[in-house]
């Protein structure tokens, strides 16, 4: 089974199957544009850390034989999917917001859609239900919107509502 | 040493991830690390109100949500009449007057439960808005249990000259077609009135229309009618057209209607993909054979030969045709000779077509097997099935078993059958496609008509309609009908059936309780109504109907005062997909608790709430 060697920031070297990384498009573009004749080629990945890499490589080797999602029995109406957390998953993402975010930005710059969707998921819960105070507060955000501005973005929230 | 490529989706983050976050202790008390395409996603799975309030965390938050036009995309403008004031100057007036924004924000507009006093603001920005772009901005009109008449709309329709969709809806049984109808008698043209007149030599109707769906669904024929009229005059682009009533008109009526149809499809046939008509929901009465019920469809098969559809009209990428109606008596071969030679002449592109609900007597069967032998693949074929007491079911060959999607079924004597008598072996084996069910009943109840072996046999239903028709009107009282929904029956429905998008009950649910609605012990609710405390207890004898996680509509008309906040409280809690929420008749219902419900649903939600 052929490897690749991924270099995380911290400069430390991590052996993966490539079948388990395979759900990275970035990586996978890579090994495909390389063509993998060197076991010994080393892929720097200059914004992701050792422990989040690990993390990654945890998700992806979970996640290994994931189907791609394939379209419902085309009698059914046309309805959103409903977007429910595996407990695994739940479990899995189950860590401190700087940890997480680590998570979504490698997620994010791998492209690994599965895994940034699972964390989008998981910070949309955290914003869900809060104020914008509340949310500031919680991600140490600046409210840099002028009173005015706001004043005018509640009006205008008050006259929509969901399609 | 390689560099991975840059994938596509990350395209303007550059600058964010040249910043990078890798050491994870810097992150706090610095700015929010998360890149643009990233926050789009989150704000992307937000419900509506969450990302209303991401709107107000910052400005970069702000402007993310606006040049993603997640703003637009997920969420619309509405104006509700029962927010509005009464007098001249409405809450809507005072916005479009102070806002800075108005609705350039928003390309969808809903109207909810207005009259035309509370849209003098619309009419105003129509006359005012020559330099704005305030109409040019609406590309959806939405009217909901709104009272606008005819000649308004089709001003809406003109000034809205980017209006892609267009839908009017109301709700079942509710006749004001007077208001709608003002100074347009069913069987006239469009009048000539002097402001009819004016849109002529403007020379606004001969510019071509950008008008692409339009639905619409008015209690009587003659609304329908009309706005057939006013599409013929100037939106000949249509690409889906569903029209529909549901009350039950008499043939004359049809005729004016499949009249005015004819011109209009002569006319937008060359863009119609989908078209449905004309019926949503109709109860035929007992007798129907010697009444105009059986004759309405028949007039319609009548009309395409008369006045030779197969020739004249043309609907060459139509894929979708749905005839909805009542009862479609099966007679002779009508089917095959006067509605097949139309499918596969004037329909060559047909996909779906569907046809209901066919009043199937005994002998009757061979005719439809060579009208399903005629309209082949690649169109495929549904029907509907009508029964009634009078009528049995006979047996049916394999191809029509699974070819039936709905079934509708009245009863009318006092004595009627039960549903075991109709149907002896009932399964989803024989009826493998079988997902809407709808029941009309009169002098009988649900339960004798033993409604709860359709639930433990079918549990991928998903369209529920039970109708007492004594019950159907709002002026009357519930309990003036005979057919009860009790705690059981309702507990049935919510275990048994899942997969339930619409479910609506119109009848007797004078005895339903508390219990039946959340799954709660009678005791448990008792003392949640006492202490005011409403959380689920450990004593659970059901589960709480919003264990239907897929429902769309629930409409429940007939509650009675059993049925307390307690319910309010617990059983309609968090249904994603909730658009319509109508509960009627539960007096004992605190304003407190509506006032709850609707905030958690209506607000931001889009979801019709009403009591």
């Amino acid at each position: 089974m052929p490897f690749v060697n991924l270099e995380s920031s911290d400069g430390d070297l991590v052996k993966v199957d490539v079948d388990v990384i395979k759900c990275s498009v970035t990586i996978n573009a890579l090994i495909e544009h390389l063509g993998l004749e060197d076991d010994n080629e080393v892929v720097p990945l200059q914004n992701v850390g050792t422990e989040t890499l690990h993390k990654v490589l945890a998700w992806a080797k979970h996640h290994k034989d994931d189907l791609p999602s394939v379209d419902d029995d085309e009698d059914d109406p046309p309805r959103e999917r409903r977007t429910d957390i595996t407990t695994w998953d739940a479990n899995f993402i189950k860590m401190e917001q700087i940890q997480l975010f680590d998570l979504i930005l490698a997620a994010n710059y791998l492209d690994i859609s599965g895994l940034l969707d699972l964390g989008c998921k998981i910070v949309a819960d955290m914003i869900k239900g809060k104020t914008a105070d509340e949310i500031r507060t919680m991600f140490n955000i600046v409210n840099d919107l002028t009173p005015q501005e706001q004043e005018q973005i509640r009006k205008e929230n008050e006259w929509c509502e969901e399609k | 040493m390689v560099t991975p490529a840059r994938s596509q989706s990350e395209g303007p983050l550059l600058e964010e991830e040249k910043e990078g976050v890798s050491s994870s202790s810097s992150l706090l008390g610095y700015d929010f690390p998360l890149p643009t395409v990233v926050l789009i996603k989150i704000f992307d799975v937000l419900p509506v109100e969450g990302m209303l309030n991401c709107r107000l965390v910052c400005q970069e938050w702000n402007s993310v949500i606006h040049a993603a036009d997640l703003l637009d995309i997920k969420s619309c403008f509405v104006v509700d009449g029962r927010r509005e004031d009464s007098a001249e100057s409405t809450k809507c007036n005072e916005y479009m007057d102070t806002s800075s924004s108005k609705n350039y924000l928003w390309s969808h507009l809903k109207l909810r439960r207005v009259v035309a006093r509370h849209c003098t603001w619309l009419f105003r920005q129509i006359e005012t808005s020559s330099t704005e772009n305030f109409t040019g901005n609406v590309t959806t009109l939405e009217l909901l249990n709104s009272t606008l008449n005819w000649a308004q709309i089709l001003q809406l329709l003109i000034d809205f000259e980017n209006l892609t969709h267009f839908y009017d809806k109301q709700d079942i049984y509710c006749w004001d077609y007077a208001t709608f109808n003002t100074g347009i008698e069913e069987d006239e043209v469009i009048p000539d009135t002097a402001s009819f007149q004016q849109l002529r030599n403007s020379e606004r109707l001969s510019t071509p229309s950008r008008l692409r769906v339009v639905r619409i669904h008015r209690s009587q024929l003659i609304e329908c009618t009309t706005y057939l009229k006013i599409l013929q005059l100037r939106f000949h682009s249509l690409s889906q057209l569903e029209i529909h009533t549901d009350q039950n008109f008499a043939p004359q009526r049809g005729n004016l209607f499949y009249t005015h149809l004819g011109h209009l499809l002569a006319k937008v046939g060359g863009t119609l993909r989908t078209l449905c008509f004309p019926y949503k929901l109709v109860c035929p009465s007992y007798d129907f054979r010697t009444t105009d019920e059986h004759r309405i469809f028949r007039e319609f098969l009548n009309f395409i030969t008369e006045n030779e559809w197969v020739q004249r009209i043309r609907l060459p990428v139509l894929e979708e045709l749905s005839l909805q109606y009542g009862v479609i008596p099966m007679e002779g071969n009508e089917l095959v000779e006067k509605l097949a030679p139309f499918l596969i002449e004037s329909c060559k592109n047909l996909r779906n077509f569907y046809c209901g609900y066919i009043h199937l007597e005994g002998g009757m069967e061979a005719s439809l097997l060579r009208f399903l032998n005629l309209i082949t693949s690649p169109t495929r074929v549904r029907f509907g099935l009508f029964m009634n007491d009078a009528v049995g079911l006979p047996q049916l060959p394999i191809e029509i078993q699974q070819a039936i999607k709905s079934w509708s079924v009245c009863t009318f004597r006092d004595f009627a059958k039960e549903l075991g008598e109709f149907l002896p072996n009932l399964s989803t084996e024989i009826f493998p496609e079988l997902k809407e069910f709808q029941y009309f009943c009169k002098n009988h109840t649900f339960r004798s008509f033993n409604f709860q072996d359709l639930i433990y046999s079918f549990s991928r239903l998903t369209h529920i309609n039970l109708v007492d028709h004594n019950a159907r009107l709002e002026t009357r009282h519930s309990s003036e009908a005979l057919a009860t929904i009790e705690d059981p029956d309702m507990q049935n429905i919510i275990q048994k059936l899942p997969g339930l998008i619409s479910l609506q009950i119109i009848g007797n649910m004078t005895f339903l309780t508390d219990q039946g609605l959340t799954g709660c012990s009678g005791e448990a609710c008792q003392r949640m109504l006492k202490s005011r405390e409403f959380v689920v207890s450990e004593d659970k004898v059901g589960v709480p109907l919003s264990h239907l996680q897929d429902l769309k509509s629930l409409v429940l008309r007939g509650l009675g005062i059993k049925v307390t906040d307690v319910s309010a409280r617990l059983a309609f809690q968090r249904m994603p997909f909730l658009t319509k929420l109508h509960l009627c008749g539960a007096h004992q219902v605190s304003s407190e608790a509506r006032v709850a419900l609707t905030q958690m649903y209506n607000v931001t939600r889009g979801c019709d709430v009403q009591f």
